[in-house]
């Protein structure tokens, strides 16, 4: 090992913090380099001397005054403990002992409402394997193409039925395909507005 | 007394009380670090406040398989650093050195009562010119050197707590050092 090489290493020697092999090649060196050697008890002595610098002491009340500023320290609430005590807190201001009384019960005729089969009745077109083509779209030739090679690239043949969209009084296409292929089957509507 | 395990167990809970016990048994050897890095009684007393605030906010944080004195060097660190970004212009002056007066010169620090008077004289001229030595460092060195040479903190942990590789603790050891030993010659010699 050379001079420059152990003078890198010196401190880290000083520390123990070499490994064994290490350690006793530059204890060999440095027996038979004095300015190496020089080097190392320099350093040595700024190590020592700190090491034997005085411990400071704070004031004898300082633990009590952290402690005093810990009374006074909010901490982070982690976000789902927020969430439930803003529901509480809402809950406790429609009223302190029934709320979460009437939120059950809210809940109760929700989940009463939805399995009564009061939802609105499906859409016919929602279950048929079939796009709802707007007259404005289909009349456009460039869109009306585009829209035919998307599905003429995945059916086997195509039919387009005119069909009146009552709320809006105006005629839109109904396009079906024979095809049993996914994506078409089961098509969803497409909502070209 | 309570075992360390069992307190952090507590203060995980968040009970207070026994964050406390952490607070009260930790707290010399934070302030002692905290005044090696800001060179005075008042700054070292602000920097040990504002580490403890901190590390009793994001305790969950805490991760067991550090010891709770090495993760507050972490903290304390970064609200140093966070001290200079906020007050760049603020003097971080040594209450050992000496203050000039119409009077004469005087010290603003507290004499260490433990000590005799000539060892107290002695002690303190090192002392001081060891710290003011400190000052010149920059935060990282100062920091590295004081957690392996005050608080004999091995390379590894250094690492841990600085947040950088063991070359780097290395690098900054002996560069540190170095810079030391030269404002520390003529005691040293």
């Amino acid at each position: 090992m050379n001079c420059h090489k152990v003078q890198s290493l010196i401190s880290a020697y000083v520390d123990c913090e070499l490994s064994g092999h290490e350690m006793l090649a530059i204890r060999q060196h440095l027996s038979e380099c004095p300015e190496c050697n020089a080097e190392f008890q320099s350093l040595f002595q700024v190590k020592r001397a700190l090491g034997r610098l005085n411990s400071k002491h704070p004031h004898p009340d300082l633990a009590e005054r952290i402690c005093r500023r810990l009374d006074l320290v909010k901490r982070p609430i982690p976000w789902h403990k927020q969430v439930f005590q803003n529901v509480q807190d809402h809950v406790h201001s429609i009223h302190p002992r029934f709320g979460w009384a009437a939120v059950c019960l809210g809940l109760l005729a929700v989940s009463m409402v939805f399995r009564g089969g009061l939802m609105p009745a499906p859409s016919p077109y929602s279950t048929s394997p079939a796009f709802v083509v707007p007259s404005s779209v289909a009349s456009s030739s460039l869109n009306s193409l585009f829209l035919t090679s998307q599905l003429i690239s995945t059916s086997s043949s195509l039919a387009m039925t005119p069909i009146t969209d009552t709320s809006s009084e105006r005629n839109n296409w109904l396009v079906s395909t024979s095809s049993q292929q996914a994506p078409l089957d089961g098509l969803v509507l497409i909502d070209f507005q | 007394m309570v075992e360390l395990s069992e307190t952090i167990s507590v203060a995980t809970e968040q009970d207070r009380k026994a964050f406390d016990e952490l607070v009260h048994r930790y707290h010399k050897q934070a302030y002692n670090v905290a005044y090696r890095m800001t060179g005075n009684h008042a700054d070292a007393e602000d920097l040990t406040q504002d580490t403890f605030v901190k590390a009793y906010r994001f305790f969950r944080n805490y991760k067991r398989d550090m010891p709770f004195e090495n993760w507050l060097y972490r903290i304390m660190s970064n609200t140093f650093i966070d001290w200079l970004r906020r007050r760049p212009k603020a003097q971080i002056r040594s209450l050992d050195e000496p203050v000039q007066q119409e009077e004469g010169e005087t010290l603003l620090d507290l004499p260490d009562s433990a000590a005799g008077p000539e060892t107290l004289t002695l002690s303190r001229e090192l002392d001081s010119e060891m710290q003011a030595a400190l000052n010149t460092l920059s935060e990282d060195f100062r920091m590295t050197v004081i957690l392996s040479d005050i608080e004999g903190l091995s390379y590894e942990e250094i690492s841990e707590v600085m947040g950088c590789s063991i070359g780097t603790v290395r690098s900054r050891l002996h560069r540190g050092r170095k810079l030391l030993r030269e404002k520390l010659k003529a005691y040293l010699e």
